[in-house]
């Protein structure tokens, strides 16, 4: 179908543009040093005829470093190393909000009652928190005002609109956020054309995988949705091209996908999500934490019968504060919202490190902390079989 | 890996990236109507008052409807409609590889010799080549590689084969390379390009153990793409790189065609035979019912297939395609294409098939391993005939 609206039929137009690109710091590094190794004339050439069937079997993961100059993805729940976020600007209160409050997703948090300065304060916080457990932290923004295809854009503070694997990005393809479209294309501009990590996917068709709320509960374990944000042809064109970012053969990989129950992004009453970042998280190698009214019954199986202990979460710190919304820093490590009293205490039960950060504004306009951070690396961590 | 394990600092500040043109307008127009108080809820599509957005409409928008929208053009190059935009990379003298005579084995040069290579005049006939397609109606970018340019493995060469990038609607197409270790990094040094100067993004990288060298891939229709089997594609490849195109096509699945030519032998081109592991090399397009093909590099199913679907097949004869590798054609419109001036024959033989030809000598570039096709990005086309449309 054609997606019409007013004033969005560009204008042909053909520019004449550079005849280089600019190059991200670490490619442009990398480029540099061969390029003196060429120079100092310690390059030889082999002497052998390129074996093709040996060039065949090399895999990609071992490549890309070798071209962009530097490794990226946050596969797994290993260390995390570097993320981004989202400069916080008063864009954050959408203007057309109070035209229809029923168009837009609501969770248990007013959006009416969105307070800018202490949602960039917090942010700011989260921002803190991170760096004082040695991540990277960039912060992006965007054109002011932020437009996408359909006119203005909402959400901007979602930073993992942007799926990064090892060896790229996915870029996705959303749902039933008309207002959303156009961020996860910026993102991985963004990404592409300051750090070097380029997109190897992005959802075409009438695929619809919003892969950015995704996530791994190890190596091997990788954690997706079917449902209002996911159908099947957006999994189909997914989960192949993550598998290969593990390089683990397609039998010794999980895709974990939740089959996600109701029609609504986000159920304030009941606390259901189609997101499964909202519903499920890691917390440890063996360790999850979840709303398990939120999963099917399948998924919960799994995880039972992996042995996973399992922190629940009730429907009011669910609805409140989302608690499964966190971000792994490591295996045993997380970062929370605070206010999820219950939550957080069933989590230090189980041996977690926590921290806490003051996160209530975020939650207003529709998400958390996992889905505040775009997550550009992690070290290599454990599979869900090294407990 | 041994790669150096860094993080560039994060700058302090906010950090933006630097929008490609049409992209910076499409969005300054979408902030004027903004600003202008001419954006409403009404606006969208499917919008009901007081319901939340349906999956009843969102669920099938087609990406193809919306990335003009997003990046503010429309691009890729499918089919065989009017061409109207691709890039040409800057010749320099790194086309010489200096470690050629050590190590020749990495230089896949056909029946003329690439020790005769004349840099100035592979320049010439660039520029030439530019200049019959600006008088075709085509936009010409030139691409310039780091000087001296280089790889994973060292020193680039085969700079001047612009194809490496398959440019689809909607986006780009990186290839992983099998037979060339020295050409590893050239597609995505172009897909950097392409996506951070004219806004075409990567659709799919080729990823794990999957060999395909996309760009030597190339359309005899809308619903017909033309790929291949052997060294430059493995099965894996396949699987990853024919959907990605499917989906960029206008139409489904069911009627799309996905022509795979099973190449013979195990060299990217025989001097003996002729026989090649790229399909330009050996199968182009001329019109919607017309291809120029090397019929003994044709697996018995491909030449079936053309035959069956009343193809007329101009047959390049062996001595021609060894030297000059007619079938490397471009194809600006059905009917009207490219040629390498030195191809004769095959240029007499298109012409009385009723196709115009321009001629454009190009005897460097097959030199160095390729042709006109091969040295290409072709970035937009206009949208061009169905293999139904006789």
């Amino acid at each position: 179908m054609h997606a019409d609206a007013e004033g969005d039929a560009p204008a042909v137009v053909i520019d004449a543009v550079s005849t280089q690109p600019r190059l991200p710091e670490a490619y442009a590094r990398q480029l540099a040093g061969l390029q003196a190794k060429l120079r100092e004339g310690t390059f030889s050439p082999p002497s052998e005829t390129p074996n093709a069937v040996q060039l065949q079997q090399m895999d990609y993961l071992d490549l890309y470093p070798k071209i962009w100059g530097r490794e990226f993805g946050s596969n797994g729940i290993g260390r995390l190393r570097e993320v981004a976020l989202i400069e916080i600007t008063e864009h954050e209160r959408f203007r057309f909000y109070e035209q229809d409050p029923a168009y837009f997703p609501n969770t248990g948090q007013a959006m009416r009652d969105l307070d800018i300065a202490k949602l960039r304060d917090q942010s700011a916080g989260y921002q803190a928190a991170l760096e004082d457990a040695g991540v990277l932290v960039h912060r992006i923004g965007y054109p002011d005002p932020p437009v996408g295809p359909f006119g203005p854009m909402r959400g901007m503070k979602g930073g993992n609109e942007l799926l990064v694997l090892r060896g790229g990005s996915v870029i996705e393809k959303l749902a039933v956020s008309p207002f959303g479209f156009g961020r996860s294309e910026y993102l991985a501009l963004w990404a592409f054309s300051k750090l070097g990590i380029p997109p190897i996917l992005a959802i075409t068709g009438e695929g619809v995988a919003e892969a950015g709320p995704c996530f791994w509960l190890a190596e091997d374990v990788f954690v997706a949705a079917r449902g209002i944000a996911f159908n099947d042809e957006g999994l189909s064109q997914l989960l192949p091209v993550v598998q290969r970012s593990t390089g683990l053969d397609e039998k010794d990989f999980t895709a974990l996908v939740i089959d996600c129950p109701g029609g609504l992004y986000f159920d304030p009453s009941t606390g259901m999500s189609h997101h499964p970042d909202m519903l499920l998280a890691p917390l440890d190698v063996d360790k999850v934490i979840c709303y398990s009214p939120g999963l099917d019954f399948r998924t919960w199986s799994w995880l039972k019968e992996h042995g996973y202990q399992m922190v629940e979460v009730n429907r009011r710190e669910q609805i409140m504060f989302a608690p499964a919304n966190l971000t792994i820093l490591e295996p045993g490590r997380v970062i929370m919202p605070a206010g999820a009293d219950e939550a957080i205490a069933g989590v230090r039960k189980l041996g977690i490190d926590v921290t806490e950060v003051a996160y209530s504004e975020s939650l207003r306009t529709g998400g958390g902390l996992h889905c505040g951070t775009l997550r550009l690396w992690r070290e290599p961590g454990p599979y869900s079989t090294d407990r | 890996m041994d790669t150096e394990q860094t993080a560039d600092a994060a700058p302090s500040g906010i950090s933006r990236p630097v929008l490609p043109k049409a992209y910076a307008r499409h969005v300054e127009e979408q902030q004027n109507r903004v600003r202008s108080g001419s954006f409403s809820l009404e606006d969208i599509p499917g919008y009901v008052p007081g319901q939340p957005p349906a999956t009843s409409t969102w669920h099938h928008v087609n990406f193809l409807d919306l990335y003009p929208k997003i990046w503010g053009r429309e691009f890729g190059a499918n089919g065989i409609g009017r061409l109207r935009e691709v890039a040409l990379t800057e010749i320099t003298p790194n086309e010489r590889w200096p470690w050629f005579e050590r190590a020749p084995q990495f230089v896949h040069d056909m029946g003329l010799s690439y020790t005769e290579l004349d840099v100035e005049k592979m320049r010439d006939q660039s520029l030439e080549y530019q200049q019959a397609l600006e008088d075709a109606g085509v936009f010409v970018h030139r691409i310039a590689y780091p000087d001296p340019p280089v790889g994973m493995y060292g020193p680039t060469r085969g700079m001047w084969a612009t194809n490496e990038l398959l440019v689809v609607r909607g986006g780009s197409i990186i290839p992983k390379m099998a037979i060339s270790p020295y050409g590893l990094g050239r597609a995505e040094y172009l897909a950097l390009w392409a996506m951070t100067e004219l806004g075409i993004p990567p659709l799919l990288a080729i990823t794990g153990k999957g060999v395909a060298e996309a760009g030597p891939c190339f359309w005899l229709a809308e619903d017909v793409f033309v790929a291949a089997r052997g060294l430059a594609f493995n099965d894996e490849g396949l699987r990853q790189l024919i959907p990605a195109v499917r989906r960029t096509s206008l139409v489904d699945a069911a009627d799309f065609t996905a022509l795979v030519i099973d190449c013979p032998g195990g060299k990217y081109f025989d001097r003996q035979s002729g026989v090649s592991h790229h399909p330009d090399i050996v199968l182009g397009p001329l019109d919607v019912d017309k291809v120029i093909a090397y019929t003994s590099g044709l697996d018995f199913s491909t030449w079936s297939w053309l035959k069956e679907r009343g193809y007329e097949i101009v047959e390049v004869e062996r001595d021609e395609h060894v030297l000059y590798a007619p079938a490397n054609v471009t194809v600006l419109e059905p009917g009207r294409v490219v040629m390498h001036a030195e191809a004769k024959n095959a240029i007499a033989a298109v012409r009385k098939a009723g196709v115009d030809v321009v001629e454009v000598p190009y005897s460097e570039f097959i030199r160095s391993g390729g042709g006109l096709h091969c040295s290409t990005l072709r970035l937009w086309r206009d949208a061009g005939p169905c293999s139904g449309d006789r």
